[in-house]
Protein backbone atom coordinates (compact mmCIF):
# COMPACT_ATOMS: atom_id res chain seq x y z
CA UNK A 1 0.00 0.00 0.00
CA UNK A 2 1.37 3.39 -0.91
CA UNK A 3 1.81 5.92 1.85
CA UNK A 4 -1.10 7.95 0.53
CA UNK A 5 -3.63 7.01 -2.08
CA UNK A 6 -4.08 8.96 -5.28
CA UNK A 7 -6.94 10.80 -3.62
CA UNK A 8 -4.75 12.85 -1.30
CA UNK A 9 -7.78 14.83 -0.19
CA UNK A 10 -11.46 14.17 -0.63
CA UNK A 11 -12.23 17.63 0.58
CA UNK A 12 -13.08 16.78 4.17
CA UNK A 13 -11.87 20.14 5.40
CA UNK A 14 -13.89 21.82 2.64
CA UNK A 15 -17.03 19.95 3.75
CA UNK A 16 -16.36 20.93 7.35
CA UNK A 17 -15.85 24.52 6.29
CA UNK A 18 -19.21 24.44 4.51
CA UNK A 19 -20.77 23.01 7.66
CA UNK A 20 -19.46 25.89 9.78
CA UNK A 21 -22.14 28.35 10.75
CA UNK A 22 -24.97 26.58 8.94
CA UNK A 23 -28.40 27.42 10.19
CA UNK A 24 -29.71 25.51 13.15
CA UNK A 25 -33.17 23.99 12.75
CA UNK A 26 -35.90 26.32 13.99
CA UNK A 27 -38.11 25.16 16.87
CA UNK A 28 -40.95 24.76 14.42
CA UNK A 29 -38.87 22.64 12.07
CA UNK A 30 -37.61 20.61 15.03
CA UNK A 31 -41.18 19.97 16.26
CA UNK A 32 -42.27 18.96 12.74
CA UNK A 33 -39.25 16.66 12.53
CA UNK A 34 -40.10 15.00 15.86
CA UNK A 35 -43.75 14.48 14.84
CA UNK A 36 -42.60 13.05 11.49
CA UNK A 37 -40.31 10.63 13.31
CA UNK A 38 -43.19 9.55 15.57
CA UNK A 39 -45.39 8.98 12.53
CA UNK A 40 -42.64 6.99 10.78
CA UNK A 41 -42.28 4.81 13.88
CA UNK A 42 -45.99 3.97 13.68
CA UNK A 43 -45.93 3.54 9.89
CA UNK A 44 -42.99 1.16 10.00
CA UNK A 45 -44.37 -0.96 12.86
CA UNK A 46 -48.14 -1.05 12.16
CA UNK A 47 -48.72 -4.36 13.95
CA UNK A 48 -47.09 -3.37 17.23
CA UNK A 49 -48.68 0.10 17.06
CA UNK A 50 -52.11 -1.49 16.57
CA UNK A 51 -51.49 -3.98 19.38
CA UNK A 52 -50.59 -1.16 21.76
CA UNK A 53 -53.62 0.90 20.75
CA UNK A 54 -56.00 -2.06 21.13
CA UNK A 55 -54.58 -2.94 24.57
CA UNK A 56 -55.06 0.64 25.73
CA UNK A 57 -58.58 0.78 24.28
CA UNK A 58 -59.65 -2.47 26.01
CA UNK A 59 -58.33 -1.23 29.35
CA UNK A 60 -59.99 2.16 28.99
CA UNK A 61 -63.23 0.55 27.80
CA UNK A 62 -63.51 -1.30 31.14
CA UNK A 63 -62.48 1.91 32.91
CA UNK A 64 -65.23 3.77 31.01
CA UNK A 65 -67.88 1.19 31.97
CA UNK A 66 -67.02 1.60 35.65
CA UNK A 67 -67.25 5.36 35.31
CA UNK A 68 -70.63 5.04 33.55
CA UNK A 69 -71.89 2.92 36.47
CA UNK A 70 -70.53 5.24 39.14
CA UNK A 71 -71.75 8.38 37.41
CA UNK A 72 -75.32 7.08 37.11
CA UNK A 73 -75.58 5.57 40.59
CA UNK A 74 -74.29 8.87 41.93
CA UNK A 75 -77.05 10.72 40.11
CA UNK A 76 -79.60 8.29 41.61
CA UNK A 77 -78.76 9.46 45.14
CA UNK A 78 -78.88 13.14 44.28
CA UNK A 79 -82.10 12.62 42.33
CA UNK A 80 -83.88 10.74 45.12
CA UNK A 81 -82.40 12.90 47.85
CA UNK A 82 -83.85 15.98 46.21
CA UNK A 83 -87.30 14.41 46.36
CA UNK A 84 -87.48 13.71 50.11
CA UNK A 85 -91.03 13.95 51.41
CA UNK A 86 -92.94 13.37 54.61
CA UNK A 87 -96.30 11.62 54.31
CA UNK A 88 -99.14 11.36 56.82
CA UNK A 89 -101.32 8.34 56.06
CA UNK A 90 -104.90 8.70 57.17
CA UNK A 91 -106.91 6.07 58.93
CA UNK A 92 -108.78 4.03 56.36
CA UNK A 93 -112.31 5.11 57.27
CA UNK A 94 -111.60 8.77 56.62
CA UNK A 95 -113.15 10.33 53.60
CA UNK A 96 -111.57 12.75 51.16
CA UNK A 97 -112.85 15.86 52.94
CA UNK A 98 -110.94 14.71 56.01
CA UNK A 99 -107.70 14.62 54.02
CA UNK A 100 -108.39 18.20 52.92
CA UNK A 101 -108.89 19.24 56.56
CA UNK A 102 -105.72 17.46 57.60
CA UNK A 103 -103.94 19.27 54.79
CA UNK A 104 -105.18 22.61 56.13
CA UNK A 105 -104.06 21.71 59.67
CA UNK A 106 -100.64 20.70 58.43
CA UNK A 107 -100.29 23.85 56.35
CA UNK A 108 -101.08 25.89 59.45
CA UNK A 109 -98.57 23.81 61.42
CA UNK A 110 -95.86 24.47 58.83
CA UNK A 111 -96.58 28.21 58.88
CA UNK A 112 -96.39 28.16 62.69
CA UNK A 113 -93.04 26.34 62.47
CA UNK A 114 -91.77 28.71 59.76
CA UNK A 115 -91.35 25.94 57.17
CA UNK A 116 -91.68 27.90 53.94
CA UNK A 117 -90.12 25.56 51.36
CA UNK A 118 -92.72 22.81 51.54
CA UNK A 119 -95.45 21.79 49.12
CA UNK A 120 -98.44 20.12 50.75
CA UNK A 121 -100.66 17.83 48.69
CA UNK A 122 -103.73 15.90 49.78
CA UNK A 123 -104.25 12.51 48.14
CA UNK A 124 -107.55 10.75 48.43
CA UNK A 125 -107.78 6.96 48.30
CA UNK A 126 -108.82 7.25 44.65
CA UNK A 127 -105.86 9.58 43.95
CA UNK A 128 -103.50 7.07 45.59
CA UNK A 129 -104.87 4.28 43.41
CA UNK A 130 -104.56 6.40 40.27
CA UNK A 131 -100.95 7.27 41.19
CA UNK A 132 -100.13 3.61 41.76
CA UNK A 133 -101.62 2.74 38.37
CA UNK A 134 -99.34 5.38 36.85
CA UNK A 135 -96.31 3.82 38.54
CA UNK A 136 -97.22 0.37 37.26
CA UNK A 137 -97.46 1.66 33.71
CA UNK A 138 -98.00 -1.26 31.36
CA UNK A 139 -98.70 -3.53 34.31
CA UNK A 140 -101.66 -1.45 35.52
CA UNK A 141 -104.04 -4.25 34.60
CA UNK A 142 -102.91 -5.97 37.78
CA UNK A 143 -105.13 -3.51 39.66
CA UNK A 144 -108.24 -4.39 37.74
CA UNK A 145 -111.17 -4.87 40.06
CA UNK A 146 -109.65 -3.24 43.14
CA UNK A 147 -111.55 0.05 42.69
CA UNK A 148 -114.45 -1.23 44.70
CA UNK A 149 -112.29 -2.26 47.61
CA UNK A 150 -109.37 0.15 47.35
CA UNK A 151 -106.75 -0.88 49.96
CA UNK A 152 -104.64 2.24 49.58
CA UNK A 153 -104.98 4.87 52.29
CA UNK A 154 -105.60 8.57 51.73
CA UNK A 155 -102.62 10.71 52.64
CA UNK A 156 -101.18 14.18 52.91
CA UNK A 157 -97.70 14.55 51.42
CA UNK A 158 -95.23 17.27 52.24
CA UNK A 159 -92.44 17.68 49.70
CA UNK A 160 -89.41 19.59 50.89
CA UNK A 161 -87.01 21.50 48.71
CA UNK A 162 -84.38 21.18 51.48
CA UNK A 163 -84.09 17.43 52.16
CA UNK A 164 -81.86 17.96 55.20
CA UNK A 165 -84.79 19.34 57.22
CA UNK A 166 -86.95 16.24 56.57
CA UNK A 167 -85.82 14.32 59.63
CA UNK A 168 -86.60 17.19 62.05
CA UNK A 169 -89.94 17.87 60.41
CA UNK A 170 -90.81 14.18 60.58
CA UNK A 171 -90.14 14.16 64.32
CA UNK A 172 -92.19 17.34 64.87
CA UNK A 173 -95.11 16.08 62.81
CA UNK A 174 -95.04 12.74 64.63
CA UNK A 175 -95.16 14.58 67.95
CA UNK A 176 -98.00 16.82 66.82
CA UNK A 177 -100.14 14.41 64.80
CA UNK A 178 -98.96 10.94 65.83
CA UNK A 179 -101.84 10.56 68.30
CA UNK A 180 -104.42 12.24 66.11
CA UNK A 181 -107.18 9.65 65.50
CA UNK A 182 -107.43 10.74 61.88
CA UNK A 183 -103.77 9.79 61.30
CA UNK A 184 -102.59 6.22 61.08
CA UNK A 185 -98.87 6.87 60.60
CA UNK A 186 -96.31 9.54 59.78
CA UNK A 187 -93.52 8.41 57.44
CA UNK A 188 -90.85 9.99 55.44
CA UNK A 189 -88.88 8.72 52.46
CA UNK A 190 -85.49 9.32 54.02
CA UNK A 191 -85.24 5.67 54.95
CA UNK A 192 -85.49 4.59 51.33
CA UNK A 193 -82.95 7.21 50.30
CA UNK A 194 -80.61 6.03 53.05
CA UNK A 195 -80.98 2.47 51.81
CA UNK A 196 -80.30 3.63 48.28
CA UNK A 197 -77.30 5.60 49.50
CA UNK A 198 -75.93 2.45 51.11
CA UNK A 199 -76.41 0.45 47.89
CA UNK A 200 -74.81 3.23 45.86
CA UNK A 201 -71.92 3.46 48.33
CA UNK A 202 -71.26 -0.25 47.91
CA UNK A 203 -71.48 0.06 44.12
CA UNK A 204 -69.19 3.09 44.09
CA UNK A 205 -66.72 1.56 46.53
CA UNK A 206 -66.69 -1.65 44.49
CA UNK A 207 -66.37 0.39 41.30
CA UNK A 208 -63.57 2.50 42.79
CA UNK A 209 -61.67 -0.58 43.94
CA UNK A 210 -62.36 -2.13 40.54
CA UNK A 211 -60.91 0.92 38.81
CA UNK A 212 -57.78 0.88 40.99
CA UNK A 213 -57.36 -2.85 40.40
CA UNK A 214 -57.99 -2.38 36.70
CA UNK A 215 -55.54 0.51 36.44
CA UNK A 216 -52.79 -1.48 38.16
CA UNK A 217 -53.34 -4.60 36.06
CA UNK A 218 -53.88 -2.79 32.76
CA UNK A 219 -51.06 -0.35 33.51
CA UNK A 220 -48.78 -3.36 33.84
CA UNK A 221 -50.13 -4.94 30.64
CA UNK A 222 -49.92 -1.65 28.71
CA UNK A 223 -46.36 -0.97 29.93
CA UNK A 224 -45.28 -4.44 28.82
CA UNK A 225 -47.08 -4.16 25.48
CA UNK A 226 -45.37 -0.84 24.79
CA UNK A 227 -42.05 -2.31 25.92
CA UNK A 228 -42.50 -5.19 23.49
CA UNK A 229 -43.61 -2.82 20.75
CA UNK A 230 -40.58 -0.58 21.29
CA UNK A 231 -38.18 -3.50 21.57
CA UNK A 232 -37.63 -3.34 17.83
CA UNK A 233 -36.49 0.27 18.36
CA UNK A 234 -34.03 -0.70 21.11
CA UNK A 235 -30.97 -0.66 18.83
CA UNK A 236 -32.05 2.68 17.38
CA UNK A 237 -32.38 4.21 20.83
CA UNK A 238 -28.98 2.88 21.91
CA UNK A 239 -27.27 4.19 18.76
CA UNK A 240 -28.86 7.63 19.10
CA UNK A 241 -27.59 7.70 22.66
CA UNK A 242 -24.05 6.68 21.63
CA UNK A 243 -23.89 9.26 18.84
CA UNK A 244 -24.68 12.01 21.32
CA UNK A 245 -28.41 12.68 20.96
CA UNK A 246 -29.88 14.43 23.99
CA UNK A 247 -32.37 12.54 26.11
CA UNK A 248 -35.13 14.91 24.96
CA UNK A 249 -34.34 14.23 21.29
CA UNK A 250 -34.45 10.48 21.93
CA UNK A 251 -37.60 10.49 24.07
CA UNK A 252 -39.75 13.04 22.21
CA UNK A 253 -40.83 10.95 19.17
CA UNK A 254 -41.60 7.93 21.35
CA UNK A 255 -43.58 10.00 23.86
CA UNK A 256 -45.62 11.53 21.04
CA UNK A 257 -46.14 8.06 19.52
CA UNK A 258 -47.26 6.64 22.91
CA UNK A 259 -49.49 9.64 23.63
CA UNK A 260 -51.15 9.44 20.21
CA UNK A 261 -51.76 5.71 20.59
CA UNK A 262 -53.29 6.41 24.02
CA UNK A 263 -55.62 9.09 22.63
CA UNK A 264 -56.74 6.88 19.72
CA UNK A 265 -57.21 3.94 22.13
CA UNK A 266 -59.28 6.11 24.48
CA UNK A 267 -61.51 7.34 21.64
CA UNK A 268 -62.14 3.74 20.57
CA UNK A 269 -62.97 2.84 24.18
CA UNK A 270 -65.42 5.77 24.47
CA UNK A 271 -67.11 4.64 21.26
CA UNK A 272 -67.36 1.13 22.79
CA UNK A 273 -68.90 2.49 25.99
CA UNK A 274 -71.36 4.53 23.90
CA UNK A 275 -72.46 1.40 22.05
CA UNK A 276 -73.01 -0.37 25.39
CA UNK A 277 -74.92 2.68 26.62
CA UNK A 278 -77.20 2.56 23.57
CA UNK A 279 -77.61 -1.18 23.91
CA UNK A 280 -78.62 -1.26 27.60
CA UNK A 281 -80.17 2.21 27.82
CA UNK A 282 -83.71 1.13 26.86
CA UNK A 283 -83.62 -1.87 29.19
CA UNK A 284 -82.58 0.34 32.11
CA UNK A 285 -85.30 2.88 31.41
CA UNK A 286 -88.06 0.28 31.15
CA UNK A 287 -87.18 -1.90 34.17
CA UNK A 288 -88.74 -0.56 37.39
CA UNK A 289 -85.91 -1.57 39.75
CA UNK A 290 -83.15 -0.34 37.42
CA UNK A 291 -85.08 2.88 36.92
CA UNK A 292 -85.00 3.43 40.67
CA UNK A 293 -81.21 2.79 40.73
CA UNK A 294 -80.60 4.86 37.59
CA UNK A 295 -83.42 7.44 37.48
CA UNK A 296 -81.65 9.48 34.82
CA UNK A 297 -79.47 6.98 32.97
CA UNK A 298 -77.18 9.16 30.89
CA UNK A 299 -73.97 8.83 28.88
CA UNK A 300 -70.57 9.88 30.25
CA UNK A 301 -70.34 13.58 30.99
CA UNK A 302 -67.81 15.74 29.13
CA UNK A 303 -65.55 15.80 32.20
CA UNK A 304 -65.37 12.01 32.28
CA UNK A 305 -64.71 11.84 28.53
CA UNK A 306 -61.81 14.27 28.96
CA UNK A 307 -60.61 12.16 31.92
CA UNK A 308 -60.59 8.97 29.81
CA UNK A 309 -58.82 10.64 26.87
CA UNK A 310 -56.31 12.24 29.25
CA UNK A 311 -55.74 8.91 31.00
CA UNK A 312 -55.10 7.28 27.61
CA UNK A 313 -52.58 9.94 26.63
CA UNK A 314 -50.78 9.79 29.99
CA UNK A 315 -50.72 5.97 30.09
CA UNK A 316 -49.31 5.85 26.53
CA UNK A 317 -46.64 8.45 27.24
CA UNK A 318 -45.61 7.02 30.62
CA UNK A 319 -45.41 3.50 29.14
CA UNK A 320 -43.20 4.75 26.30
CA UNK A 321 -41.04 6.76 28.69
CA UNK A 322 -40.24 3.77 30.89
CA UNK A 323 -39.65 1.48 27.90
CA UNK A 324 -37.20 3.90 26.24
CA UNK A 325 -35.51 4.76 29.54
CA UNK A 326 -34.87 1.08 30.11
CA UNK A 327 -33.16 0.77 26.73
CA UNK A 328 -30.87 3.67 27.57
CA UNK A 329 -30.00 2.48 31.07
CA UNK A 330 -29.56 -1.12 29.93
CA UNK A 331 -26.87 -0.08 27.44
CA UNK B 1 -7.05 15.90 25.03
CA UNK B 2 -7.13 12.44 26.61
CA UNK B 3 -5.81 11.68 30.06
CA UNK B 4 -6.17 8.26 31.69
CA UNK B 5 -4.91 7.86 35.21
CA UNK B 6 -4.54 4.37 36.69
CA UNK B 7 -7.67 3.12 34.91
CA UNK B 8 -8.95 -0.39 35.58
CA UNK B 9 -12.04 -1.94 34.02
CA UNK B 10 -13.43 -5.18 35.44
CA UNK B 11 -16.52 -7.22 34.62
CA UNK B 12 -18.21 -9.53 37.05
CA UNK B 13 -17.48 -12.05 38.26
CA UNK B 14 -13.71 -11.87 37.85
CA UNK B 15 -12.75 -10.65 34.37
CA UNK B 16 -10.41 -7.69 34.14
CA UNK B 17 -10.25 -6.05 30.71
CA UNK B 18 -7.91 -3.15 31.58
CA UNK B 19 -5.37 -2.95 34.39
CA UNK B 20 -3.97 0.29 35.78
CA UNK B 21 -3.72 2.19 32.48
CA UNK B 22 -1.92 5.54 32.37
CA UNK B 23 -2.09 7.40 29.06
CA UNK B 24 -1.86 10.95 27.75
CA UNK B 25 -2.81 11.95 24.21
CA UNK B 26 -2.32 15.58 23.16
CA UNK B 27 -4.75 17.59 21.04
CA UNK B 28 -3.97 17.02 17.33
CA UNK B 29 -2.09 13.79 17.95
CA UNK B 30 -2.71 10.55 16.03
CA UNK B 31 -2.43 7.36 18.07
CA UNK B 32 -2.71 3.71 17.15
CA UNK B 33 -3.75 1.13 19.74
CA UNK B 34 -2.37 -2.22 18.72
CA UNK B 35 -2.77 -5.62 20.27
CA UNK B 36 -4.23 -9.05 19.72
CA UNK B 37 -7.95 -9.77 19.98
CA UNK B 38 -9.06 -9.56 23.63
CA UNK B 39 -6.13 -7.29 24.57
CA UNK B 40 -8.55 -4.54 25.67
CA UNK B 41 -8.47 -2.21 22.61
CA UNK B 42 -12.26 -1.93 22.19
CA UNK B 43 -12.80 -1.61 25.95
CA UNK B 44 -10.36 1.29 26.04
CA UNK B 45 -12.21 3.05 23.22
CA UNK B 46 -15.55 2.47 24.98
CA UNK B 47 -14.17 4.15 28.09
CA UNK B 48 -13.10 7.12 25.97
CA UNK B 49 -16.62 7.91 24.74
CA UNK B 50 -18.43 6.99 27.93
CA UNK B 51 -20.08 3.76 26.72
CA UNK B 52 -18.41 2.03 29.67
CA UNK B 53 -17.41 3.40 33.05
CA UNK B 54 -14.01 2.75 34.57
CA UNK B 55 -14.11 0.48 37.61
CA UNK B 56 -11.37 2.63 39.14
CA UNK B 57 -9.11 5.47 38.08
CA UNK B 58 -9.91 8.60 36.07
CA UNK B 59 -10.81 9.15 32.42
CA UNK B 60 -10.53 12.79 31.33
CA UNK B 61 -11.54 13.98 27.87
CA UNK B 62 -10.80 17.62 27.13
CA UNK B 63 -10.19 18.12 30.85
CA UNK B 64 -13.59 16.72 31.87
CA UNK B 65 -13.76 13.68 34.12
CA UNK B 66 -16.33 11.38 32.51
CA UNK B 67 -17.28 9.89 35.87
CA UNK B 68 -18.58 13.22 37.15
CA UNK B 69 -20.27 14.93 34.17
CA UNK B 70 -23.54 12.94 34.24
CA UNK B 71 -25.74 11.72 31.38
CA UNK B 72 -26.21 15.11 29.68
CA UNK B 73 -22.50 15.86 30.01
CA UNK B 74 -21.60 12.55 28.36
CA UNK B 75 -24.09 13.27 25.54
CA UNK B 76 -22.51 16.71 25.03
CA UNK B 77 -19.03 15.15 25.01
CA UNK B 78 -20.15 12.57 22.44
CA UNK B 79 -21.31 15.34 20.13
CA UNK B 80 -17.67 16.51 20.00
CA UNK B 81 -16.39 13.01 19.27
CA UNK B 82 -16.69 11.11 16.00
CA UNK B 83 -16.87 7.41 16.79
CA UNK B 84 -16.36 4.73 14.11
CA UNK B 85 -17.79 1.57 15.62
CA UNK B 86 -16.46 -1.86 14.72
CA UNK B 87 -20.04 -3.08 14.26
CA UNK B 88 -21.00 0.18 12.44
CA UNK B 89 -24.09 0.90 14.59
CA UNK B 90 -26.17 2.27 11.75
CA UNK B 91 -29.80 3.20 12.35
CA UNK B 92 -31.64 0.35 10.61
CA UNK B 93 -34.81 2.30 9.80
CA UNK B 94 -33.04 5.23 8.22
CA UNK B 95 -31.58 5.56 4.75
CA UNK B 96 -27.84 5.91 4.15
CA UNK B 97 -28.08 9.68 3.73
CA UNK B 98 -30.19 9.99 6.91
CA UNK B 99 -27.65 7.89 8.81
CA UNK B 100 -24.80 10.14 7.72
CA UNK B 101 -26.87 13.27 8.36
CA UNK B 102 -27.68 12.01 11.87
CA UNK B 103 -24.21 13.19 12.92
CA UNK B 104 -25.49 16.72 12.23
CA UNK B 105 -29.04 16.09 13.44
CA UNK B 106 -27.79 15.64 17.02
CA UNK B 107 -26.25 19.11 16.71
CA UNK B 108 -29.60 20.60 15.67
CA UNK B 109 -28.59 21.43 12.07
CA UNK B 110 -31.56 22.02 9.76
CA UNK B 111 -32.75 19.19 7.49
CA UNK B 112 -31.77 20.79 4.17
CA UNK B 113 -28.24 21.64 5.30
CA UNK B 114 -27.54 18.29 6.85
CA UNK B 115 -28.70 16.45 3.71
CA UNK B 116 -26.58 18.67 1.49
CA UNK B 117 -23.46 18.07 3.57
CA UNK B 118 -24.18 14.36 3.90
CA UNK B 119 -24.47 14.06 0.13
CA UNK B 120 -21.14 15.84 -0.33
CA UNK B 121 -19.46 13.34 2.00
CA UNK B 122 -21.20 10.38 0.36
CA UNK B 123 -19.81 11.57 -2.98
CA UNK B 124 -16.37 11.69 -1.42
CA UNK B 125 -16.83 8.15 -0.08
CA UNK B 126 -18.12 6.84 -3.42
CA UNK B 127 -21.53 6.11 -1.93
CA UNK B 128 -23.66 8.71 -3.68
CA UNK B 129 -25.59 6.02 -5.58
CA UNK B 130 -26.54 4.33 -2.32
CA UNK B 131 -27.83 7.47 -0.61
CA UNK B 132 -31.45 6.32 -0.42
CA UNK B 133 -30.66 2.65 0.35
CA UNK B 134 -31.20 1.15 3.81
CA UNK B 135 -28.28 -0.30 5.81
CA UNK B 136 -29.49 -3.91 5.57
CA UNK B 137 -29.16 -3.77 1.77
CA UNK B 138 -25.48 -2.69 1.92
CA UNK B 139 -22.37 -4.86 1.96
CA UNK B 140 -20.18 -4.89 5.08
CA UNK B 141 -17.69 -2.55 3.43
CA UNK B 142 -20.41 -0.10 2.40
CA UNK B 143 -21.87 -0.10 5.90
CA UNK B 144 -18.43 0.61 7.31
CA UNK B 145 -18.02 3.58 4.96
CA UNK B 146 -21.43 4.93 6.00
CA UNK B 147 -20.41 4.64 9.66
CA UNK B 148 -17.16 6.51 8.88
CA UNK B 149 -19.06 9.21 6.98
CA UNK B 150 -21.40 9.72 9.96
CA UNK B 151 -18.44 10.13 12.31
CA UNK B 152 -16.78 12.66 9.98
CA UNK B 153 -19.80 14.70 8.83
CA UNK B 154 -18.98 17.44 11.32
CA UNK B 155 -15.55 18.41 12.54
CA UNK B 156 -15.07 16.64 15.85
CA UNK B 157 -12.36 17.39 18.40
CA UNK B 158 -11.62 13.68 18.65
CA UNK B 159 -12.08 10.71 16.35
CA UNK B 160 -12.19 7.23 17.87
CA UNK B 161 -12.03 4.41 15.35
CA UNK B 162 -12.37 0.73 16.22
CA UNK B 163 -10.93 -1.40 13.40
CA UNK B 164 -12.15 1.15 10.82
CA UNK B 165 -10.96 -0.81 7.78
CA UNK B 166 -11.74 -4.34 8.95
CA UNK B 167 -14.18 -4.98 6.10
CA UNK B 168 -12.59 -2.86 3.39
CA UNK B 169 -10.36 -3.75 0.46
CA UNK B 170 -6.96 -2.12 0.06
CA UNK B 171 -8.15 0.72 -2.14
CA UNK B 172 -10.97 1.68 0.20
CA UNK B 173 -8.73 1.26 3.26
CA UNK B 174 -6.37 3.78 1.69
CA UNK B 175 -9.21 6.18 1.15
CA UNK B 176 -10.38 5.85 4.76
CA UNK B 177 -6.89 6.44 6.16
CA UNK B 178 -6.52 9.42 3.85
CA UNK B 179 -9.65 10.79 5.48
CA UNK B 180 -8.34 10.17 8.96
CA UNK B 181 -4.98 11.73 8.10
CA UNK B 182 -6.74 14.71 6.58
CA UNK B 183 -8.79 15.13 9.75
CA UNK B 184 -5.64 14.84 11.83
CA UNK B 185 -3.92 17.46 9.66
CA UNK B 186 -6.83 19.77 10.44
CA UNK B 187 -6.02 19.46 14.17
CA UNK B 188 -8.39 16.64 15.10
CA UNK B 189 -7.06 14.09 17.60
CA UNK B 190 -7.37 10.60 16.11
CA UNK B 191 -7.23 7.33 18.06
CA UNK B 192 -7.40 4.12 16.03
CA UNK B 193 -7.62 0.62 17.46
CA UNK B 194 -6.35 -1.94 14.99
CA UNK B 195 -4.41 -5.16 14.77
CA UNK B 196 -3.33 -4.26 11.21
CA UNK B 197 0.43 -3.73 11.71
CA UNK B 198 0.87 -2.97 8.00
CA UNK B 199 -1.18 0.21 8.33
CA UNK B 200 0.63 1.17 11.54
CA UNK B 201 4.00 0.75 9.88
CA UNK B 202 2.95 2.67 6.81
CA UNK B 203 1.56 5.68 8.64
CA UNK B 204 4.41 5.71 11.17
CA UNK B 205 2.51 7.34 14.03
CA UNK B 206 2.63 6.95 17.80
CA UNK B 207 1.48 3.45 18.79
CA UNK B 208 0.67 1.85 22.13
CA UNK B 209 0.53 -1.92 22.43
CA UNK B 210 -1.96 -3.58 24.76
CA UNK B 211 -1.65 -7.09 26.10
CA UNK B 212 -3.87 -8.61 28.77
CA UNK B 213 -5.35 -5.18 29.54
CA UNK B 214 -1.94 -3.53 30.15
CA UNK B 215 0.09 -1.12 28.05
CA UNK B 216 3.23 -3.09 27.28
CA UNK B 217 4.74 -0.57 24.88
CA UNK B 218 4.35 3.09 23.91
CA UNK B 219 6.25 3.93 20.71
CA UNK B 220 6.54 7.40 19.19
CA UNK B 221 6.54 5.87 15.70
CA UNK B 222 6.45 2.55 13.87
CA UNK B 223 10.25 2.32 13.94
CA UNK B 224 10.24 1.72 17.67
CA UNK B 225 7.55 -0.90 17.28
CA UNK B 226 9.63 -2.72 14.62
CA UNK B 227 12.67 -2.77 16.86
CA UNK B 228 10.56 -4.14 19.74
CA UNK B 229 9.25 -6.93 17.51
CA UNK B 230 12.73 -8.01 16.44
CA UNK B 231 14.40 -10.46 18.79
Amino acid sequence: MSRRSDLTSIGLTKIWAEGQGVDRASKRALSAHIIRRAWENVRRSPVTATLTTVTISIALFLFGLFILLIQNTGSAVSDHSSKVSVALFLADQNSSDVSERVKEDISAFLVAHKVTDATVTALSKADALAKFREVLGAEKDLLEGVDADNPLPASVEIELSDPSSAETLHAELTAAFGKDPRIESVRYSRGAVDQLRKVVRVVQLGGGLGIIFLLVITGFIIANTIKLALYSHRIEVEIMHLVGATRNAIFAPYLIEGGAQGVVGSLISIAGVFLIYLFIGDSVRSAELLQYLFPSFSFLGLGYIVLIVGTGAVVGMVGSFFAVRRFITEE
Amino acid sequence: MIHLHNVTKSYPPDQTALRGLDLKVEQGEMLFIAGASGAGKSTLLKLLFGAEKASSGEVLIGGRNLASIGGDGVAAMRREVGVIFQDYKLLPRRSVIDNVAYGLEVLGVGARERKRLALLLLHAMGLQDRAEAYPMTLSGGEQQRVAIARALIRKPRLILADEPTGNLDNAMSRRVFDLLLEANSAGVTVVIATHNLGIIEELNKRTIVLDGGKIIGDFPNAGGLRQEEQP
